[in-house]
């Protein structure tokens, strides 16, 4: 068994109410928003979730006037975990905002709440932050990055929610990719930001899933989209020091399109001229991904590892707590193969977040 | 000049920029015409036997680096009209796969006449 500090790639935050947002909003657009509600509903929800019996026993830690997190999420100590990356959960949706300004003015909202509420409060496990950007307007994204990114406990460009309609690997986003490599952190996406019908992008081919169900099976189509997509668009030769953290989507489409991504690049490349290594070769280098999601059955789990070994190097744990729902650290610990759980518990996280996240374990005199 | 030569035909006979196809011995031979310069190849793609004399010759195109692409006028390659599979000129090896390769002949032109020695081991340049 691994022993040694754990970096948790995946821990949910949100606002107990929009207000705690609002109030970061500068004073004309605190006029403008005024009582409007800001959130975006996620459109897919478990069944029952609306009911007020399950609110307590899933969802995420939320800010409160105290420091830390509401004492009635908490889902127990965790002593063995050293670091929290934070992974927005209403705020996901934001930057999918109709109006382009007021999801501009939103997403510098947020991270100033995060900065002044998650990531300042001298707690212990260390916690680092995701910078919110609007990536509907890249240009005003990148100068968010270049805004916050200097903040030495923002520890990724979180990319949510998709409203340009464009795969990610598309030219249009480079100047986020440009100044997240410029103030040199890493950039994670999560899985079913795309999910929103308010927006031209969608989870799935030919048309938004049905159910809640249906949309848990399909909801790895976006990231396949996003995965290809970077690859294939050559943006890792354009940025050679971008690295991704694909939080949540399970493990099991990894493999097959790889192979058949490797299969294309064999036979096309005078298509695609400025792919000079393999896509499966791309990803290991340039991806992490956060077992949050990761498949429950073990003989599943068992074959995909024996697909694809090369997730030794990328599995990072991502517990998705405090949701019920999550992989637990004792989980993670009984899924993986013995001789993963370094690689998993800290160090392809470590290494991934090495320009914000320290090497060493959290020391005594270590605040904020 | 090698001992072994098998004449192929005037090199008029051969267009530039284009793949022709030549039988000698019950074994068929794909051309490639470059300017000057000629290669000889078994006219069968080693990804899963195409006919690569159907196919097309074209200048390298590729990446030194960065998200740019440049085109090579000097350096031919072949491309499989089956699958697509590209193969460098000379070496013969598969541009994304270079383990897998066409098999080549020495090739040389001499007072306008092609030559090839079809008996010896591929070279990784043609012989003048």
């Amino acid at each position: 068994m691994s022993s040694g500090p754990v970096i948790d790639c995946c821990v949910r935050q949100d606002w107990g109410s929009q207000r705690e947002i609002v109030d970061y909003l500068p004073e004309a657009w605190r006029e403008w928003v005024g009582t409007r509600a800001i959130g975006i509903e996620a459109p897919y929800r478990k069944p029952g979730s609306r009911r007020p019996e399950f609110n307590l026993s899933s969802g995420t830690y939320k800010a409160n006037d105290d420091d830390g997190p509401s004492p009635s999420l908490l889902r127990g100590s965790r002593p063995d975990v050293a670091d929290e990356v934070l992974i927005p959960g209403s705020a996901l949706y934001l930057p999918a905002y109709n109006n382009p300004r007021l999801a501009v003015a939103l997403c510098s909202a947020v991270n100033d709440w995060t900065i002044d509420r998650w990531l300042s409060n001298g707690q212990s496990p260390r916690r680092w932050g995701s910078i919110l950007v609007p990536n509907q307007s890249p240009d005003e994204a990148a100068a968010e990055v270049r805004r916050v990114g200097g903040h030495p406990r923002m520890a990724q460009v979180l990319l949510s929610v998709n409203g340009l309609a464009k795969p990610f690997g598309h030219p249009a986003y480079y100047p986020i990719y440009e100044a997240a490599t410029e103030v040199g952190v890493p950039v994670a996406i999560s899985v079913g930001s795309d999910a929103l019908p308010d927006t031209l992008s969608q989870t799935a081919a030919i048309a938004p899933p049905g159910t809640f169900s249906e949309y848990q099976v399909l909801v790895v189509q976006a990231f396949m989209t996003h995965v290809v997509s970077l690859i294939g668009q050559g943006v890792f030769e354009r940025f050679p020091e971008l690295r991704i953290m694909l939080v949540g989507g399970s493990l099991g489409w990894i493999a097959p399109t790889l192979w058949r991504s490797d299969l294309q690049y064999r036979a096309f490349g005078r298509d695609v001229p400025w792919m000079r290594r393999r896509p499966s070769e791309y990803f290991h280098d340039h991806f992490r991904v956060a077992t949050v999601d990761m498949e429950r059955d073990g003989d599943v789990l068992e074959a995909t590892f024996e697909a694809f070994p090369q997730l030794e190097q990328i599995l990072c744990l991502g517990t998705g707590s405090p949701a019920d729902d999550g992989w637990s650290l004792e989980d993670a610990r009984d899924a993986v193969p013995p001789a993963w759980l370094a690689g998993l518990l800290r160090e392809n996280a470590a290494e991934f977040y090495s320009a914000r996240i320290p090497s060493t374990a959290l020391q005594e005199d270590e605040v904020g | 000049m090698p001992k072994t030569r098998t004449a192929l035909g005037p090199l008029s006979r051969f267009r530039d920029r284009e793949l022709s196809s030549v039988v000698v011995d019950d074994m068929e031979l794909a051309v490639v015409r470059w300017s000057e310069r000629v290669f000889v190849m078994r006219n069968r793609c080693p990804h899963q036997l195409g006919p690569v004399c159907e196919g097309i010759v074209v200048s390298w195109l590729g990446s030194r680096g960065g998200s740019e692409i440049v085109v090579d006028d000097n350096h031919p390659v072949v491309v499989c009209p089956w699958h697509r599979w590209e193969f460098d000129l000379p070496s013969g090896a598969a541009l994304r796969d270079p383990k897998v390769r066409l098999r080549q002949f020495p090739a040389w032109v001499v007072e306008d006449q092609v030559f090839a020695d079809l008996t010896g081991r591929p070279p990784t340049e043609p012989e003048q």
